[in-house]
């Protein structure tokens, strides 16, 4: 019994000690704006086109300043990022971000630590995904065409959000709707007759040489609102980016519709959604951004 | 008998006066703006009916009260509801709030009366007063212990059903009580409806071998014989829906259909965002079924589950001894093997039941606080066990590790205080190591009090303030200040960033958006900033 008092005792000593030197230990020093900036410097005579540029989490807004434009985050790289594509991490030496792993490349600058990873491979990296990744900027009405009537930024209590001033049923929100007679999860698009739904979805990171950026489109009407409307119109999916890349025509039938378009980095892609009548258009869609190697 | 009275009351009035006395330091959270106005419209609806006024039984005067949060049950929202009357002079919200202190403080009382009764006074008073302790040091157990929002309370509620499913292993009475319980409890959030499974699992092993009744198996002319169900199931199978369809008056109208709304919304849940070893978790998938333990893991004082799980291996004997004594007299051992074996496997279940049901997964420990009382109970006998072995010099061993073990967990609830729900043990490094593997540090858009008195100190008059990442939450919760007369009168938050002439940056990185919206922003002079370990919780700037 003394064993296992004795064992049990000091298990807890240790563990209260440990929690005790993780409270009470004094923060670390800020790091000097003069470090931050060498680091700066040396990542931008390091990147190199399609490189992902990452930061500590740990850093203050004020360590943060001189950074400047340089597009760098503190999300974590998912792995198929990580497998294709170089990353770049800006990190504090004494507190480092996990699950990065072993990096290629280490360059000390003070207090920082520049960890250099290289992609492993060339797989498919999924760059956005509209469905997890939607928010209050993805979608407006326009009306007519090009003229914005509402930003759809006001909060849902169902869940995604509603565009002031339009009809309720103008929304982005995932709903499951049963498509092709399975229920299928996707982001409601319903087309409103005289104007445009337009999706947007944000700038993606110029892909390094060897590789491009590709949208995947999905596509398709709630089976009822197919069944129940014979004379239901057309829904026209423009992808646009700058100007027209690609048209998807929905017509009134049963099905989800896939296509795939080549689309630009560093610059925001537009889904316009249009009908000339937008009775019973009970419109679903879904995208993607992903990063492929060029064949 | 009189000094075990006085000690328990004093160690339940030392935890309600703590937690009240630090009751307004905690900020709101996006919860609190749905069960406040909830609770005080179901407690006018409670007002009409005391007054005999004759629409509150109206299907229009019930469905005008009850559709306000109808996606969830009501009993904790009446406590909301009657405590914003009762302790109205605290202001609208946290006089609300002090109804989930209450609760709080009745699983610091079921507690200690769990461990009196089954322990024996002494022990029982050493052991629950352990566990109660180590409770109010649960960091972030005690900031829920001051929202008002459904966790705490049905933990509480849960704790009270289990405490009498216990009780009426030994008690008629109770055992109807339990039914009643237990019905109310499923009326406060659906982490309640499973306590059957570890009862139904507890009512088994300690019935076996008890059947006078043998059952000739089909066809294999073989016999096995079923345990006697105790009245106490019964009750909470008949008495248990009763209550719950009669304390909430949305199901006296289209009864199926309402119920099946309330479970099918709960089925269906909206993602919430969840980071979680540096992923964004939401809706499809939610976060792995592992996330719940490790939250649990590397959120509670290690030196408390260091404690818990010697409990549960000081339990062994006393479990055994139970089972093995299925028949026979009651004695003080029977006792200890009950709730020590009950308390292991309700601990089980409430956090299986959020990692396994398939449903959302989402803020930090929040889903599974029916877990905590019943490992605190756990820590609270293994800090007794470990005391009664101790002899000679070990003894004073021992009391230094309890002692530390109370200092470790009080010390991170005073350093995190209002900002608890930011506390990570050592198994991360800490705040600053969790947040560079990739945990939330902080989450429920907490309106920190201490920002709210800055913002009144320093913002310029009229100032517009715009939150980022998630500013809608914050227009919620600073109505409430402004109501209060908390908030500068004068002081908006405004939807539209480019209107702000503050912005607030809570650093949420469970919004896909805070990355860039930090890179938007970061040459903005900084005005303000909260830095804990050295992790930047919010940051106030200067846009004009």
């Amino acid at each position: 019994m003394n064993r296992a008092v004795i064992g049990t005792s000091a298990i807890v000593i240790v563990a209260a000690l440990a929690d005790l030197w993780v409270t009470l230990r004094p923060a670390p020093d800020p790091i000097p704006a003069a470090t931050m900036a060498e680091a700066a410097s040396r990542v931008r005579s390091l990147r190199k086109s399609g490189d992902r540029l990452v930061h500590s989490p740990l850093f203050s807004v004020a360590e943060l300043a001189p950074l400047g434009e340089l597009r760098a985050t503190p999300d974590k790289p998912p792995d198929d990022i990580l497998a294709s594509r170089r990353v770049l991490v800006i990190d504090r030496d004494d507190a480092r971000m996990g699950g990065l792993g072993a990096a290629d490349e280490e360059v000390e600058i003070g207090e920082i630590v520049l960890r250099i990873f290289e992609p492993e491979g060339s797989g498919t990296a999924n760059l956005y995904d509209l469905m997890t990744q939607f928010d209050e900027k993805t979608l407006r009405i326009e009306r007519p065409r090009g003229r914005v009537a509402s930003r759809c930024t006001a909060k849902r209590n169902e869940g995604g959000y509603e565009c002031p001033g339009q009809p309720e049923w103008l929304y982005v929100a995932r709903r499951t709707l049963t498509i092709d007679g399975n229920p299928r999860s996707c982001l409601w698009a319903h087309p409103t007759t005289n104007g445009a739904v337009v999706f947007t979805i944000p700038a993606q990171p110029a892909p390094p040489p060897g590789r491009r950026l590709r949208l995947a489109l999905h596509a398709g009407m709630a089976d009822d609102a197919v069944r129940g409307t014979p004379d239901g119109a057309t829904v026209r999916l423009d992808v646009e980016q700058g100007g027209r890349v690609g048209t998807v025509d929905v017509g009134n039938r049963v099905g989800w519709f896939s296509s795939t378009h080549d689309v630009a980095g560093d610059s925001p892609i537009d889904i316009v959604i249009t009908t000339p009548r937008d009775g019973r258009r009970h419109l679903c869609i879904d995208a993607q951004v992903t990063e492929v190697a060029v064949p | 008998m009189k000094r075990v009275r006085w000690t328990f009351a004093a160690i339940v009035a030392v935890y309600f006066v703590c937690l009240a006395a630090s009751h307004t330091r905690y900020g709101l959270t996006d919860d609190d703006d749905f069960y406040v106005p909830a609770g005080i419209a179901y407690v006018d609806w409670i007002g009409k009916l005391v007054t005999f006024d004759r629409t509150a039984w109206s299907r229009k005067g019930i469905d005008a009260a009850f559709t306000v949060n109808h996606e969830h049950p009501p009993v904790a929202k009446y406590v909301f509801g009657a405590s914003r009357y009762v302790f109205g002079f605290l202001g609208p919200t946290d006089g609300a709030r002090m109804g989930t202190v209450l609760f709080s403080t009745m699983i610091a009382a079921l507690l200690m009366l769990m461990a009196i009764r089954h322990f024996g006074p002494s022990r029982g008073l050493f052991a629950g007063g352990l566990s109660v302790a180590f409770l109010l040091t649960l960091p972030r157990f005690g900031f829920h212990s001051h929202a008002a929002t459904l966790d705490v309370p049905v933990a509480a509620m849960y704790l009270a059903s289990a405490a009498l499913a216990l009780a009426a292993e030994r008690s008629r009475g109770a055992a109807i009580a339990c039914g009643v319980v237990f019905g109310l409890a499923c009326a406060t959030k659906l982490n309640a409806p499973f306590l059957v499974v570890p009862y139904l699992v507890f009512a088994v092993l300690v019935r076996r071998g008890t059947s006078r009744a043998a059952v000739a198996a089909p066809g294999s002319g073989r016999t096995f014989s079923l345990p006697p169900l105790p009245l106490a199931l019964f009750s909470m199978a008949i008495i248990g829906p009763l209550v719950f369809v009669a304390s909430w008056p949305w199901l006296w109208t289209d009864t199926f259909q309402r119920i099946g709304e309330y479970v099918g919304f709960h089925l269906n849940h909206y993602g919430i965002f969840f980071l979680y070893f540096g992923r964004i978790y939401s809706k499809g998938p939610f976060a792995p079924w592992h996330s719940m333990f490790t939250m649990a893991a590397i959120t509670v004082p290690l030196a408390i589950s260091a404690l818990a799980i010697a409990g549960i291996a000081f339990a062994g004997r006393p479990i055994v001894h139970r089972l093995r004594a299925t028949i026979g007299p009651d004695d003080d051992r029977k006792r200890e093997g009950d709730l020590l074996l009950f308390s292991i496997l309700n601990a089980i279940v409430a956090i299986c039941t959020v990692a396994f049901s398939g449903g959302a997964k989402y803020g930090g420990a929040k889903l599974f606080m029916p877990f905590f009382p019943f490992w605190c109970l756990l820590a609270g006998y293994g800090g007794l066990r470990l005391y009664e072995a101790a002899r000679g010099r070990l003894r004073t061993l021992a009391i230094v590790a309890l002692a530390l073990a109370l200092l470790s967990s009080g010390a991170q609830t005073l350093r995190f205080g209002p900002y608890a729900l930011s506390q990570y043990n050592a198994l991360t490094g800490g705040l600053r190591g969790a947040t560079t593997t990739g945990f939330e540090r902080q989450y429920y858009d907490i309106a920190f009090r201490d920002l709210v008195d800055w913002l009144n100190e320093n913002a310029p008059q009229n100032a517009r303030v715009h939150f980022l990442p998630n500013n809608w939450e914050y227009v919620r919760t600073y109505k409430w200040y402004r109501i209060a007369g908390d908030l500068r009168a004068d002081i908006q938050v405004v939807d539209a960033e480019r209107s702000a002439q503050l912005l607030v940056i809570t650093h949420e990185r469970r919004f896909a958006r805070y990355g860039n919206d930090l890179q938007r922003h970061r040459q903005r002079p900084v005005l303000e900033e909260r830095v804990i370990d050295g992790v930047p919780i919010w940051s106030v700037l200067k846009l004009r």
